[in-house]
């Protein structure tokens, strides 16, 4: 009994050994030519057996249940198919105006606004800094027609035929052109300290604006924005009308006529 | 068994939800699929094989090909939902209301030596080799989808799918119930064995 279990043991191993990838494609194709092994051969067989019953059962039901579905599915992707298409892309050119003529108002209202000189102190200083070359005043200097602020005017009686004698201080400067010590008397050439000051003035008095650049290399030169004026009274003298028309060196070129 | 032809008719008539379309597609193939999700998620296998077919109702508009394309394309779906059924399964096993539906009332055991005993004990056999071996072998057996469709529904390279195939039939043959069977006859077997 023994010596049969272990021969039969030494068979199967060895009959397990015999299929190689041939022998198992034609096993799995179910060809029969080969000498092969009936009992595995039987089990590939019934595995692949026709459908019983027991499967087959309940399939009238699963058939209608798929075909239902499967029109249900019809049905719902093609309107969708549209909807999707349609409706959303009308919504969206719709939201997409409304959000550009949103933006465009914003946009343009502030552009107004700071053109004119009317955003608060802080953020027209911003605009300032970002558009000056598009006449973007400062803050406190907008190009409002009742440019001679009454300081002025009453504190410098010499002032009266020009109001830009004096400019007006500007408490609202911000931090950042703190005095700056560094390199005040240095820089200073005669020609373009006088063109500055002359295009700071003319813009102080609500004129043209002044180029960004050439007021921060001002502000530089005259140790920060609050000393402008002092600097400017020490370099080229208290603003006159004398002061005023003498040519500039660069392109800021005042007009004294253009100070409504 | 249907023909090639056949099945491309009724999958063109399925695909605008014609009953007698899926009523081919079903019949001829819903018996493969069901074997195969046996072994790959075994007791939610009959719950697996509706989620498949619900699928292939639903997706039919993404799927081109011809009739072997479609076997691949089914077994794959078969396969996904199978794990998925599995997973579900491990998970809340104490929860057998989703079960109500799975098939006719009074399917036991009993109905099921009655019923293609021969097969049910194959496919249990079969279900019993390693994971790969046994999908391997019912793909390539009982799907009857060839090396490279089996390789793509597996996802595994060609040469791997071979020797699967073939390590699961080895192994298969070794079996002593199968060897058992050779000397009785398979009807004999099956009877004895329930």
């Amino acid at each position: 009994m023994l010596f049969a279990n272990a021969l039969l043991r030494a068979m199967r191993s060895w009959r397990a050994h015999r299929i190689g990838l041939l022998e198992a494609d034609r096993l799995v194709a179910g060809d029969r030519s080969g000498q092969g092994d009936s009992g595995l051969e039987n089990l590939l067989d019934a595995a692949r057996a026709p459908a019983t019953a027991g499967e087959t059962s309940g399939g009238q039901a699963m058939i209608a249940a798929l075909a239902a579905e499967r029109r249900r599915a019809v049905l719902t992707a093609r309107p969708k198919g549209n909807v999707r298409v349609q409706v959303p892309t009308s919504a969206r050119t719709i939201v997409v105006s409304i959000a550009a003529v949103v933006a465009l108002l914003s946009v343009g209202g502030t552009a107004v606004a700071a053109r004119t000189g009317n955003l608060p102190a802080g953020v027209q200083q911003h605009a300032h800094d970002l558009f000056s070359a598009l006449g973007v005043p400062a803050p406190g200097t907008g190009p409002t027609p009742s440019a001679p602020s009454p300081v002025t005017s009453a504190a410098s009686p010499t002032a009266r035929r020009t109001p830009t004698a004096r400019p007006t201080p500007t408490p609202k400067a911000t931090p950042k052109h703190t005095p700056t010590p560094t390199p005040a008397p240095t820089v200073s050439a005669p020609a373009e300290v006088r063109a500055w000051c002359e295009a700071w003035r003319v813009a102080a008095a609500g004129g043209h604006p002044m180029n960004g650049r050439a007021r921060r290399d001002l502000y530089a030169a005259a140790g920060g924005e609050d000393n402008v004026a002092q600097y400017c009274t020490d370099r080229i003298g208290p603003a006159t009308p004398a002061a005023t028309t003498t040519k500039p060196g660069k392109g800021h070129k005042p007009h004294p006529g253009r100070n409504k | 068994m249907p023909t090639d032809d056949d099945l491309a008719d009724a999958l063109i008539a399925a695909r605008i939800g014609e009953e007698h379309g899926f009523a081919i597609l079903w019949r001829a193939l819903h018996p493969a699929v069901l074997r195969y999700l046996r072994v790959v998620a075994g007791d939610a296998a009959e719950d697996a094989a509706s989620e498949t077919w619900l699928q292939v109702a639903r997706d039919l508009d993404r799927f081109t090909g011809d009739p072997a394309a479609f076997r691949g394309w089914l077994f794959r779906i078969a396969r996904n939902r199978g794990l998925d059924e599995l997973r579900r399964a491990g998970r809340c096993r104490e929860d057998p209301a989703e079960t109500v539906d799975a098939g006719p009332p009074g399917r036991d055991a009993a109905t099921e030596v009655l019923e293609g005993a021969g097969t049910a004990w194959a496919v249990s056999r079969i279900a019993a080799l390693p994971p790969d071996q046994a999908e391997a072998v019912m793909l390539r057996v009982v799907a009857g989808l060839d090396v490279a469709a089996t390789a793509q529904v597996l996802g595994k390279r060609r040469g791997a799918v071979r020797i699967a195939t073939m390590r699961g039939l080895r192994r298969l043959a070794a079996d002593p119930q199968v060897r058992d069977r050779t000397a009785q006859g398979p009807r004999h077997a099956a009877a004895e064995e329930v």
